[in-house]
């Protein structure tokens, strides 16, 4: 068990005391949790097989249709009837609660798409007949995971660059500062469009070209904290220790800049799912057919005889973007000196 | 007697309640004559600041509150009066000045606009009258210029300055009480004399009840007519200034006369000395023009020469501004300066970091604020041993932990204080341990700047034995910086006074003390309560 110190004992039951706040956590923890067995919840491919005596998994394994007794030696179609049949002959199949992948087209609904929902698709289905709720779930999971590797990413450069630039002043500062000051006065959206039009945009290439420009959010937060550590007496008795600039700035520096950064933390993830989904939007985000919320915001804005596709989109946006929000205020709350040490001094 | 102008009885202050209650008051009685001048007197903690600021009922309230207790202002109760009532005697009837003339001030508006304000809320002044009234009050705190200084921002004015516009805005309504919360605590001692005087004149001008908080004795017996003195949250003793000056009787008021800074350092033989400066100078340069060209230096220290023996303590001594401390980092080479610095028989001025760490062991520097100088995320333990590990002195972690506890044992600390955190001790302590931060690395000097300034008299004198006990069995160099005479006295074998960066005088500590030759040196004792 990970051993607290006073002061963060002391901040972790603070975060408890905000109860909209850690109830938020637990909430967004849950619903995090689950997404992440997105596979196990919505998935085309049953959990479990039973067939001629054997097991079989198909969500972990490929199996050909010929396993099956089927025809072809391409992967088996476990929704298809007749596979289905086949199985049934000789067996059992375990399906997750929903029974399609966000990418199964649904052949068998008798509604035109986008369908209203049923109790084949609980939340209807997109214009291309997939389930929206399956699509929700690996949609979340997807801004989720983005938005926290852009906050990682872009924390770890910022409160590196911020540290270095409040640590040493000087001219480190000032060439950094001014190249900030022009770093950020570029426009974001032209540019992120521009290099969508070079590159096929997927994950990893829209983390990077958004980690080029959400770096600079925390490094005046952090250089201005490293500008105030300096001058303080503790740090000016290490340094007459002999104790090196890359200790004192880990040891004695950083841990003041944490409680800016961990604070502004939750509040940079809604911005980076925000920027995210808005990109999807306007069609400019991740690849085509991938799952996200902004593609369903899309599709909602175009079908407005489907209320379902935009209604579902916007209170899965609301609800997670207000748990982080309500998360991020116990956070602020957590390292609030006042709080913290209330009824200490006058 | 006749009837009292302000009579506390049984008052009791709290904060928190149920198991999370602080009890900072228990009990304190005491009444104030108009015209006189009632001082309460204690150490850090005892609860005088919180009673004084019941009266105008100033305290973080809900969260403090009164289980019992009553303030009579010319009879009127005040504990239960509306807060209306309250906002009416508030600047009103009842002024208040407080310790730190740099944050009682707002330093975005002007002092015409500061004084102004109380003028109108409370007397419906228009601008020109009340500009008229202004000037007269500053003239009145006797400020130099005063029509001159009303657009003045506080920036702009000294410490003492700051301090007479705070009290023009206390006195501004011509209160019948003034609460003067440490007034002279955060000022030099010759600029302190001058306020207490002023305080002294305005009372016996006014015919106002003075209720004077602070800590220092001296100071009480210079202005006060009646002593309250208190521990922890209840009054010890009362009475007449002259006769608990003179024949103390509670056993708390005996200790703190006694808790002056006494005895004498240690004698020193006559070695090769251990630090020598020649041309020592920092400057700051100020720029100006388009091109940010050096127009004019700001000299923090000029032209310093000095050297410290082992065993031997070199007093220094001078007012805020006069770059006592800029002197002592720019001795450790924490401070860019020019000029020459011998250590241990090497030239360190220009000497490379890497080449000086080795040497840094030998130097050490206690600051002057127990809070600010250890670093509230590590423990004791952390802290003391950061230095052993730098210098890779002790072979493995236990053997560290091992000195560490040796170290804290020297100093007077338990052991097991080891584990615990900056915030979990007391002043005092915290100074000691800052002090086992440096001697832990066994070096041959340390820099001791304005070490006790922040403690009560009673720690300070403990710290003063135990920095001369240590200098005695370790043959310890110590460089003492200090604003504090008394302090000073009591440590150093030679003394120098600075003014504006240089040396006014300098030599044997009992010479300087008994005989001071420079103007400036005897009115610095002069102005020493």
């Amino acid at each position: 068990m990970l051993r607290l110190n006073p002061i963060n004992q002391r901040r972790w039951a603070q975060f408890k005391a905000n109860r909209r706040g850690w109830w938020s956590l637990w909430i967004f923890l849950l619903l995090f949790g689950l997404s992440l067995m997105a596979e196990f919840i919505a998935n085309e491919r049953p959990l479990l097989v039973h067939y001629d005596g054997d097991w079989y998994f198909p969500v972990l394994v490929t199996y050909p249709e010929t396993t099956f007794g089927g025809d072809f030696p391409t992967e088996a179609e476990y929704r298809d009837p007749f596979v289905a049949e086949l199985i049934r002959e000789d067996g059992w199949m375990l399906w997750p609660p929903i029974r399609y992948h966000y990418r199964t087209i649904n052949y068998a609904s008798e509604a035109a798409a986008p369908a209203p929902p049923s109790s084949d698709n609980w939340l209807g289905t997109d214009d291309q007949a997939r389930d929206v709720l399956a699509r929700l779930i690996y949609g979340f999971r997807i801004s989720v995971l983005f938005g926290l590797a852009l906050t990682l990413a872009s924390s770890v450069i910022g409160v590196a660059v911020g540290a270095m630039q409040g640590y040493f002043g000087g001219k480190a500062d000032l060439f950094g500062q001014r190249f900030i000051e022009i770093w950020a006065g570029l426009p974001v959206l032209y540019l992120l469009i521009i290099m969508a039009g070079f590159v096929q945009p997927s994950f990893w290439w829209l983390l990077g070209i958004m980690l080029l420009f959400s770096w600079t959010q925390l490094v005046g937060v952090v250089r201005a904290e490293f500008l105030r550590v300096r001058n303080f007496d503790y740090v000016k008795a290490a340094k007459a220790l002999g104790v090196s600039d890359t200790t004192i700035i880990l040891r004695h520096a950083l841990p003041n800049a944490m409680v800016a950064t961990v604070t502004f933390m939750p509040f940079i993830l809604t911005g980076s799912i925000t920027t995210l989904t808005s990109l999807d939007f306007l069609g400019f985000g991740l690849p085509p057919g991938s799952p996200s919320l902004g593609e369903l915001l899309a599709q909602g804005k175009a079908n407005l005889q489907a209320p379902w596709l935009g209604l579902t989109a916007f209170f899965t946006l609301a609800i997670m973007l207000s748990l982080l929000v309500f998360i991020g205020e116990a956070a602020r709350d957590a390292f609030d000196p006042r709080k913290t040490f209330g009824g200490q001094g006058r | 007697m006749s009837v009292p102008l302000l009579a506390v009885e049984n008052l009791a202050v709290s904060f928190g309640r149920g198991e999370q209650e602080t009890r900072a008051v228990r009990g304190v009685s005491f009444s104030l004559q108009a015209g006189q001048t009632t001082a309460l007197v204690g150490e850090s903690g005892s609860g005088k600041s919180v009673s004084a600021l019941s009266i105008p009922r100033l305290l973080p309230y809900p969260l403090a509150h009164h289980p019992s207790g009553s303030i009579r202002y010319q009879g009127e109760e005040l504990i239960n009066a509306p807060e209306s009532r309250l906002r009416g005697l508030r600047g009103g009837d009842i002024g208040m000045v407080f310790q730190e003339p740099m944050t009682s001030l707002n330093p975005l508006h002007t002092i015409e606009k500061q004084i102004g304000e109380t003028l109108r809320i409370h007397q419906g002044m228009t601008p020109a009258a009340a500009r008229d009234r202004i000037v007269e009050l500053l003239e009145l705190v006797r400020l130099p210029e005063a029509a001159a200084r009303l657009g003045a921002f506080p920036h702009q004015l000294s410490g003492g300055q700051r301090q007479r516009v705070m009290i023009a805005m206390a006195i501004a309504n011509n209160p019948r009480l003034l609460i003067a919360d440490e007034p002279t605590t955060a000022l030099d001692v010759t600029i302190q004399a001058e306020i207490l005087d002023l305080l002294r004149d305005l009372r016996d001008r006014l015919g106002m009840a003075l209720l004077f908080i602070s800590h220092d004795l001296n100071v009480v017996r210079h202005i006060a007519d009646h002593v309250v003195v208190m521990q922890q949250g209840q009054v010890v003793e009362e009475g007449r200034v002259e006769t608990v000056f003179n024949e103390p009787s509670a056993a708390y008021t005996q200790m703190l006369m006694a808790a002056e800074p006494s005895g004498e350092p240690v004698p020193v033989s006559d070695d090769e000395p251990l630090l020598t400066a020649r041309g020592l100078s920092v400057d700051f340069p100020r720029r100006g023009g388009l091109l940010k060209r050096i127009v004019d230096h700001h000299w923090a220290v000029r032209d310093v020469d000095l050297s410290v023996r082992p065993g031997e303590t070199l007093g220094v001594v001078g007012e805020s501004g006069s770059g006592k401390t800029t002197l002592g980092m720019a001795l450790l080479r924490l401070q860019k300066a020019s000029g020459e610095i011998n250590f241990a028989g090497q030239a360190i001025a220009g000497m490379k970091k890497q080449t000086l760490r080795p040497l840094r062991r030998a130097m050490q520097v206690v600051f002057q604020d127990p809070f600010g100088s250890l670093s509230p995320r590590l423990s004791i333990e952390q802290i003391v041993g950061e230095g052993l590990a730098v210098h890779r002195i002790g072979a493995d972690a236990s053997e560290r932990a091992d000195l560490v506890r040796q170290a804290l044992k020297e100093v007077g600390l338990e052991p097991a204080l080891a584990e615990r955190f900056p915030h979990e001790l007391s002043g005092g302590q915290r100074q000691r341990v800052a002090v086992a931060r440096a001697i832990v690395l066994r070096p041959q000097l340390i820099v001791l700047d304005e070490p006790t300034s922040a403690l009560d008299r009673s720690v300070q004198r403990q710290l003063i034995e135990l920095l001369r006990d240590l200098q005695a069995r370790h043959r310890l160099a110590y460089l003492f910086i200090s604003h504090d005479l008394k302090v000073v006295r009591a440590m150093s074998h030679r003394v120098m006074v600075m003014r504006a960066g240089e040396v006014v005088e300098s030599g044997d500590a009992e010479a300087i003390f008994r005989h001071p030759q420079h103007p400036y040196t005897q009115r610095l004792l002069q102005a020493a309560l």
